[in-house]
């Protein structure tokens, strides 16, 4: 499952209180989010004329007795339904009222664009108390919704605020505007970038699946960036890629990475596979790239065999060409420039 | 003659032009999400009902008399 399909599938859980949505299988992250979309119009519609009351009955008594008996009688959920029904800055003053683990039970559970300005209005010293409760919980797709709608200085102090770097990562994965993920990504000092890419040498895959989305919705420069201060960091934490690439099959993510990295850096990576592929048996050659030959320019070793062969396939990344061999007995990447070759077919 | 299997899901007004993405749902699975929503949906309309219930008793009598017209008029 992909980090995007399966933030869609905790939000849209929440939708629908919870349930197993295995009979959604078929649909993809965009499927599962445009029918998320189309649910929270749907149940909020049917519940709007009695929370439209609610939220005039509001008015009718003090803030403080609505704050009180919202948080206790009330709940998040149909809070988090109101609030986008009542006016900004008399939703500031109740939100304000609340404690921080009833705000983060409401945040799980709003439609930030309903509640864009209430939230972007929270001063930060809330917002930071609020992601307290949340990473407590281990609630990083809340948070990431709200990245949205924090102003940088805001998000900044967050990051600030947030002592495990890998939690920051499990943020990023689930972010969903791209120009957002890069901010955050940019506002990130190079030194917790460094610790944070270091400590997912101690990781499960899952932590690595989660860079690898970060680095593939960054734009070359920003994943470039990544991939040298990883290939800088001790050969350990590029070895640890190597093996989540192979066993669960993401080369193509890890590619991209390596693509976006600076010769240097590439050559360490690559020299890292050809390691990890010594290391493992002849059968094995086939799933995994045997040699990395780095290139650059579009037209690579024109003077290899293999460019002459029906067997060969070429792999477009974004700086660089790989020249994959599709021979069934012989090793996807080979060692480049092929000069001779046993099972050469004329193209 | 074979007969049209109707979408279940056209029963639902929000859904009723089966956008594109739900066309990779089976008959079964639309069915089951149709299922989940009438749940969801009744599940929502019990629970706010019983939150209003519960907050109006946290309100003075007469208050609360008050409230309750403006909640169901």
């Amino acid at each position: 499952m992909t980090m995007a399909r399966r933030g869609e599938v905790v939000k849209l859980e929440r939708v629908l209180g919870g349930k197993d949505l295995g009979y959604l299988d078929a649909l993809d992250a965009a499927g599962l989010h445009a029918l998320r979309e189309a649910l929270s119009a749907i149940l909020f519609d049917d519940a709007k004329p009695v929370l439209q009351r609610v939220a005039t009955a509001s008015k009718l008594l003090p803030v403080s007795l609505v704050a009180k008996v919202g948080e206790r009688v009330f709940g998040a959920t149909l809070c988090a339904q109101v609030t986008g029904l009542l006016a900004p800055s008399y939703a500031l003053d109740l939100a304000l009222r609340m404690s921080n683990p009833f705000l983060a039970s409401v945040s799980a559970m709003i439609d930030p664009r309903s509640a864009g300005k209430v939230v972007a209005a929270i001063p930060a010293d809330r917002i930071i108390a609020v992601a307290a409760v949340l990473i407590e919980r281990g609630d990083f797709v809340t948070m990431a919704r709200f990245v949205d709608y924090l102003s940088p200085a805001t998000i900044g102090a967050v990051i600030e605020s947030v002592a495990n770097e890998l939690h920051l990562l499990q943020i990023g994965a689930y972010v969903e505007s791209r120009t957002k993920l890069r901010e955050l990504i940019g506002q990130l000092a190079l030194e917790r970038t460094r610790k944070m890419l270091a400590a997912l040498r101690g990781t499960d895959a899952d932590r690595w699946l989660e860079a690898l989305a970060i680095a593939e919705a960054l734009d070359d420069e920003s994943r470039g960036k990544l991939g040298d201060i990883a290939a800088e960091l001790e050969p350990e934490v590029m070895r640890a890629l190597i093996a989540v690439a192979k066993r669960h099959g993401v080369w193509e993510s890890a590619l991209m990475f390596a693509d976006a990295m600076s010769e240097v850096g590439k050559r360490k990576f690559f020299a890292l596979v050809h390691e990890a592929t010594e290391a493992t048996e002849a059968a094995e050659a086939g799933t995994l790239p045997e040699a990395w030959t780095p290139t650059a320019g579009s037209e690579s070793f024109p003077g290899s065999l293999c460019r002459r062969c029906t067997f060969v396939r070429l792999v477009q990344a974004t700086r660089s060409e790989f020249i994959m061999c599709t021979e069934p007995t012989l090793p996807k990447y080979g060692p480049q420039p092929v000069r001779a070759c046993r099972r050469f077919v004329p193209a | 003659m074979a007969t049209q299997r109707i979408d279940p899901l056209a029963k639902e007004p929000g859904l009723a032009d089966a956008p594109a993405w739900l066309t990779a749902l089976a008959p079964d699975d639309r069915a089951t999400l149709l299922a989940a929503i009438e749940t969801e949906r009744a599940r929502r309309a019990t629970e706010l009902r019983s939150a209003i219930d519960a907050a109006l008793e946290h309100v003075p009598w007469l208050l609360r008399v008050a409230l309750r017209k403006v909640l169901f008029p």
